[in-house]
């Protein structure tokens, strides 16, 4: 019984992540081609900035890997936790279907982001493994590992805010400007938490998306420097936010719905 | 129209994909061979579980660290050994030695020594049930090699100049006998490597003496015979000398035109006979003068002048070797006692020590690799392919 509702799920999952991916794919000025170039865009600029501005500083990994790292996981992080606090809109509901929980849209919502951000940076360590002629993923299990952490924190997240948001409104406004701005400059995307000084990293280290980022540059290169870094904190804030927000959906199944129809950041 | 050419393009790119997809078809098994790709990943994960949780042998891990070290020359500010590293040039040094070291440690050579006192063949030989663990019993050289490389890590730390070996082994003593044989290799490699640059500077000192010997030989020959040639003690002091007398003579000449000028202010008739004399002394003393300067410059004369130079040239050309078998020999005594000293000293941080545990890390990371592996291509595919669906 149970494992045909978990089926059941699963299917409707996997249809509505489908029929998400069309609709992205309509947005999307360069259909589905842009879905990949896109992200990739940004990452290519600022390298061609970097190799414009000569910037060399203590490099622990191939730099495009390591850039292409922190955006692409920071903007999939983003979008998944921005979309889930926005709720599931007018458009998105499916009010004559009972089965097709508003979950289940957040969640497909969520798949597709993890498919588009993860096959750009597939393509990305592709790409570095090609140039650079050998493989330069040295731990795979955990580089998908932290990936997918990364993807449920930010689905957790955003569901938690949203429900605690519903009773207090500025803690969504909060959580909207802290990951759209406070959690952009320091995830490490523009520094290596072994460079930062020493009293600045405690104050950064409380961020579990930094943890992640560098935890899956390490798991690229096994000599990148993580001072400080802790799986445990990323798997605790991983379980801890989905766990919550689960709990808390049992009974604010409702608050999933959003208000007002919003445009995607 | 751009944007049209390129959604077009990525369209039909999709669309070639699918194709491939679509023939890969025609070549799939009999019906009763089949299997769907969600059975298949199931199947894979279960005997990757099986294989990394039960059937794999276990494996030992022994780290150690150390920095390459060398003593600062006294008078200069030796860093503390906890102080800020970053930057400084024993780190950096420590680095660039670290880096030469991990292909140094992954060579042939060390392989081939290691190998042999370790009796690696024995040690790593492959056994029931896991057969895929360890050395082949008939494995080549090349692959002896690439197994030796896989059992040995050597990272030097980018921020500290620290240098990290862990090697691998079967069992607990195989791992930390190969890292203590892999320490050894690098103290090796890094004193000999220092000595035979000093042994290699010896030599060429020794030989730069000699040069300078035979150099200052020469140019001593040279300078004896220049004076025996012209019978002079020193060409310099004597050209001196004639310059000090032309000047005293011509000293003498001013004083004698003032007198003759004064005796024919006194006398109204200029051939009286003080005058006479006074004029005769002038006349005798410019030829004189002319004299002496010729015997200076003229080449029918002493050319003391020439001489002078010449002599300079051999004398400059003496000193000079002097000073370079001076120099020499003293890069010939640093260099003796440099190619005897110890030049650069491994540090260690942590010893190496037996593991009393086995290695989890591995069968997580095969596990982890695998499944990840399945996600990332079921991701990408199903992604990919659910783009083609809508060409």
């Amino acid at each position: 019984m149970i494992l045909d509702s978990i089926r059941l799920h699963i299917g409707i999952v996997r249809a509505l992540a489908f029929r998400d991916q069309g609709e992205r794919i309509r947005k999307s000025p360069l259909g589905a081609v842009g879905l990949l170039v896109e992200p990739l865009v940004l990452v290519g600029v600022l390298l061609a900035l970097r190799m414009l501005l000569r910037i060399q500083d203590l490099q622990f990994m191939n730099p495009a890997l390591w850039m292409a790292s922190g955006f692409i996981i920071f903007y999939m992080f983003s979008k998944i936790a921005i979309k889930a606090i926005t709720g599931v809109s007018r458009s998105q509901r499916f009010s004559d279907l009972r089965r097709i929980l508003p979950l289940d849209v957040l969640i497909a919502g969520a798949v597709v982001e993890v498919q588009i951000y993860g096959t750009c940076l597939f393509f990305v360590i592709l790409a570095v493994s090609l140039f650079e002629w050998q493989f330069v993923v040295a731990d795979p299990g955990a580089a998908v590992l932290m990936f997918l952490l990364v993807a449920v924190t930010s689905l957790g997240v955003g569901l938690t805010s949203l429900i605690v948001g519903h009773r207090f409104k500025v803690v969504k406004i909060v959580v909207d400007v802290v990951i759209k701005q406070l959690l952009f400059w320091t995830s490490g995307l523009f520094f290596t938490v072994a460079l930062v000084p020493d009293y600045v990293r405690p104050f950064l280290l409380w961020n579990p998306l930094l943890h992640g980022i560098e935890l899956f540059r390490h798991a690229m290169q096994p000599t990148y420097p993580i001072p400080g870094i802790s799986l445990s904190y990323v798997l605790i804030w991983a379980f801890v936010s989905l766990g919550f927000s689960m709990l808390a959906y049992g009974n604010n199944e409702q608050l999933l719905s959003a208000e007002e129809p919003r445009d995607e950041p | 129209m751009i944007l049209k050419f390129v959604r077009q393009s990525g369209l039909r790119a999709l669309s070639a994909l699918g194709e491939r997809f679509r023939s890969a078809k025609a070549l799939r098994l009999p019906a009763r061979w089949t299997i769907s790709p969600v059975s298949a990943t199931a199947l894979l994960v279960v005997v990757t579980a099986v294989y990394a949780f039960g059937l794999g042998r276990a494996r030992f891990k022994v780290t150690s660290d150390f920095l390459i070290r060398q003593p600062l020359p006294p008078g200069m500010l030796a860093p503390a050994v906890l102080g800020p590293l970053t930057g400084s040039p024993s780190m950096l040094g420590s680095l660039e030695d670290g880096r030469y070291l991990a292909f140094y440690l992954h060579s042939p050579e060390v392989m081939r020594r290691v190998f042999l006192r370790l009796l690696a063949e024995r040690r790593y030989a492959r056994r029931l049930p896991d057969l895929v663990a360890g050395l082949p019993a008939d494995a080549n050289r090349d692959q002896q090699l690439a197994f030796f490389r896989s059992q040995v890590q050597v990272w030097p730390q980018d921020l500290s100049g620290v240098i990290q070996l862990t090697t691998t082994g079967l069992d607990a003593q195989t791992a930390l006998q190969l890292n203590q044989l892999l320490l050894q290799e690098a103290r090796v490699f890094v004193n000999d490597m220092n000595q035979a640059i000093s042994r290699d500077q010896l030599g060429f000192a020794q030989q730069e003496v000699q040069r300078s010997r035979q150099r200052l030989d020469q140019a001593t020959a040279k300078l004896d015979a220049f004076k025996s040639r012209y019978g002079q003690l020193d060409p310099i002091q004597e050209s001196a000398a004639t310059s000090g007398l032309i000047t005293a003579l011509e000293a003498s000449l001013v004083n004698l035109q003032v007198e003759e000028a004064r005796l024919k202010r006194q006398f109204r008739d200029p051939q009286a006979p003080e005058v006479l004399v006074v004029t005769d002394q002038v006349q005798e003393l410019q030829k004189q003068i002319q004299k002496e300067r010729d015997s200076v410059v003229s080449p029918g004369g002493k050319s003391l002048n020439n001489r002078a130079t010449e002599a300079t040239k051999l004398q400059n050309e003496v000193i000079f070797a002097t000073e370079n078998l001076k120099a020499s020999m003293l890069a010939v005594e640093n260099s003796r006692m440099e190619s005897q000293r110890q030049l650069k000293f491994l540090v260690m941080l942590s010893d190496p020590q037996a593991p009393e545990v086995q290695d989890w890390n591995w069968r997580f990371q095969v596990f982890l690799g695998v499944v990840g592996g399945a996600i990332v291509i079921w991701g990408v595919a199903s992604f990919l392919l659910g783009i083609r669906s809508r060409v």
